[in-house]
């Protein structure tokens, strides 16, 4: 029976994840259900197991070449995890770290990565990327594993170099904004702007359609969406409104529009109140006039609710 | 007016040494990001490479002006034959701005605003010292929009007691403490050079392993017993602290934890400073203690915060593991604000001599 629920549990784990990655991110060629050796059986013995560990299964293995770094490849190492009740468990963040944490070090020295390498030409560097998808589906859809995260020191025997997690919060995020614009605009329509890194390739694109995994921890996306004959420049911004934030997303706006090319700029807040900001927004629209149009802004919500209507 | 920089410009600002790793780090977590590497070169990609918010970059701006600003006071001394008279010092010829910016293989961000050379300064009845003024404007587009360079000072006294030179640092951005230590080095080539000191003789700096752990845990605790009519004793505020596994067992409390910041009102009796089979199995690595202070025509409270900044145990770089002890003065209030200044100073004489009376009690 026990089995029965885990063996749910990871169904559900790996629907969601495909969503994710595919829908909303961009990342239709998601590889799933892989598994690789372990080299480090002895060590990487989770919870009571007496005997060592033979394998490390990987949720979703994503990769492309990056936008942001020259001839760099980008490869996301996914892991999920279905919390069975409502909330998060602080003493489960650690058990799931290390997971991941020793799937990647066994990773980076497996066949499996120099055979995805393989896929993609004239890249003279690769990143692993762990990322850890933790959700629950049950209720508390906003709710953020960061306060635990805050106070996790990384222990001295994880070999790994990073780990993005993604939570409750995050996942809703993407699902109000980029997700629900791309079933009102249709998902084609719908691309991820991309910004000057420092170090990006000679030849950039300027968008296109999946997310760098570095904006996974951004709390601005931008995105360029096309409706109709118009071009609309979108930005969301993952908390409440703040002045400051506001005038660094124009100041982006700004640069990302150096040719008035663009018909509409909207930028959106969680929860945007409109009677109560927009005598500071039309304020600050004001001051950027020689630089910026402020009849093509629109500043609201992720989505229209009766706050920002 | 941009609010916040990107590419190159954001590359730039980051890199400042003022800018720390570990609150790169940190502002990461907070972003749901964990990194292994304590190396700023592997942690700058994930700012550059994602788009960094207002709020974000405010964060590390005012966390970075804060560190840069604040005066920080050290010393080193070293031993000196009979015949040296301090006024030779005036003999070397620092020419920092040839020195340190013309024969530089990179262009520095900085530029001298004075040509500091050591001058004869008279502090009491047949008793002088040497000192030093620095002043340097910073190139940086970015620390405000209405000018592209700020000013930063640093100071350094020399003073003789008996046999031995100490040379009293005075700095406060990075910049500062990097010439100060420019010309403690030619001080010390000097020496040498013109035979003031043995061959082998080098500065001796107050550092983290100069003390057993409870002896450290006292030097710090004994700035409570400064004994002068101008600094009243309040109460121990904060403390730092790391946490061995070597003690796994003897609090549970304490075992999955490898460091902490304590902060509080008045930790005097608290058992991390206070209990023996406490504090000898802590390492202590700073303290703040509050004090309330009169100097003549000004009087207010200070934080005096000593210790070893950036201390971490399992370091395998010598200056994180086994840092030199520093101090800082952070003036909590006073009568009149433009004085702060001339408060810092004038305590920081008072608490210096204390300082290197009262070390050898401790030390190994």
């Amino acid at each position: 029976m026990a089995g029965e629920i885990s063996k749910a549990i990871g169904e559900r784990g790996e629907e969601v994840v495909k969503k994710i990655f595919t829908e909303i991110l961009g990342y239709e060629n998601i590889l799933t259900g892989i598994n690789i050796d372990c080299y480090k059986g002895e060590d990487h013995k989770i919870g009571k197991t007496k005997s060592e560990r033979k394998s490390h299964g990987i949720d979703g293995l994503i990769g492309d070449v990056s936008e942001l770094s020259n001839r760099t490849l980008d490869i996301g190492y996914i892991s999920v995890k279905k919390t069975e009740k409502v909330g998060y468990k602080k003493a489960d963040l650690g058990k799931h770290i290390r997971d991941l944490a020793y799937g990647l070090e066994c990773f980076k020295k497996s066949k499996r990565l120099s055979e995805f390498k393989k896929n993609y030409s004239n890249i003279k560097d690769a990143e692993v990327i762990g990322i850890l998808i933790w959700f629950s589906d049950l209720d508390g859809i906003y709710d953020s594993i960061n306060e635990y995260l805050m106070d996790y020191n990384i222990p001295a025997n994880l070999d790994f170099e990073n780990i993005i997690i993604i939570d409750n919060k995050k996942i809703s995020f993407l699902i109000d904004t980029i997700l629900k614009d791309k079933v009102t605009f249709g998902a084609d329509n719908v691309s991820f702007v991309y910004h000057n890194s420092g170090l990006n390739p000679a030849i950039q694109h300027y968008y296109g359609s999946k997310i760098p995994l570095y904006y996974l921890f951004s709390d601005v996306i931008v995105a360029r969406i096309k409706a109709d004959d118009e071009i609309i420049l979108k930005f969301f911004y993952t908390n409440e409104f703040e002045q400051d934030v506001l005038r660094g997303m124009i100041d982006l706006a700004i640069d990302y529009d150096k040719l008035d090319s663009v018909n509409k700029v909207i930028f959106t807040f969680k929860d945007y109140i409109k009677s109560q900001n927009e005598p500071i927004v039309k304020e600050i629209l004001i001051q950027y006039k020689p630089h910026f149009n402020p009849e093509k802004v629109e500043v609201t919500g992720h989505y229209q609710t009766l706050k920002n209507l | 007016m941009k609010r916040v920089p990107q590419g190159d410009l954001l590359r730039q600002y980051l890199l400042k040494s003022s800018i720390s790793t570990s609150l790169l780090s940190e502002l990461l977590k907070s972003k749901n990001v964990l990194i292994k590497s304590k190396n700023k070169k592997a942690t700058l990609p994930y700012f550059l490479k994602s788009v960094i918010d207002a709020k974000l970059f405010s964060q590390i701006e005012n966390n970075e002006v804060f560190r840069e600003r604040q005066q920080k006071f050290t010393n080193a001394s070293i031993k000196v034959k009979d015949d040296f008279k301090l006024e030779k010092l005036c003999d070397l010829k620092l020419d920092l701005h040839d020195e340190l910016i013309e024969k530089n293989e990179f262009k520095l961000n900085y530029n001298f605003k004075n040509a500091p050379e050591f001058y004869i300064e008279s502090i009491g009845k047949d008793q002088i010292k040497i000192a030093l003024d620095i002043e340097i404007e910073i190139e940086d587009q970015l620390e405000n929009f209405k000018s592209t360079t700020i000013e930063r000072s640093g100071k350094i006294d020399v003073i003789l007691e008996n046999d031995m030179l100490i040379i009293n640092k005075n700095y406060t951005s990075p910049e500062t403490k990097e010439i100060v230590d420019f010309v403690v080095e030619r001080v010390r080539k000097f020496l040498k050079e013109e035979h003031y000191i043995d061959k082998d003789d080098d500065f001796f700096t107050i550092t983290f392993d100069d003390f057993k752990d409870d002896k450290r845990v006292e030097f710090l605790t004994s700035f409570q017993k400064i004994s002068v009519t101008q600094l009243t004793y309040k109460s121990i505020v904060d403390l730092d602290i790391e946490y061995r596994n070597d003690y796994k067992g003897f609090d549970k409390l304490l075992d999955s934890i490898s460091s902490m910041k304590v902060k509080g009102v008045n930790l005097d009796n608290h058992p991390f400073i206070a209990d023996l089979s406490y504090y000898s199995k802590i390492l202590v690595s700073g303290i703040k203690i509050r004090y309330e202070f009169e100097l003549g025509m000004e009087k207010g409270e200070i934080i005096l915060d000593l210790g070893f900044p950036g201390f971490k145990f399992d370091s395998i770089d010598e200056t994180i593991s086994n840092p030199a002890f520093v101090f800082s003065i952070n003036v909590l209030s006073c009568l009149h604000k433009s004085n702060i200044y001339k408060i810092t100073n004038e305590l920081a004489v008072i608490i210096e001599k204390f300082k290197n009376e009262n070390y050898k009690h401790y030390k190994i």
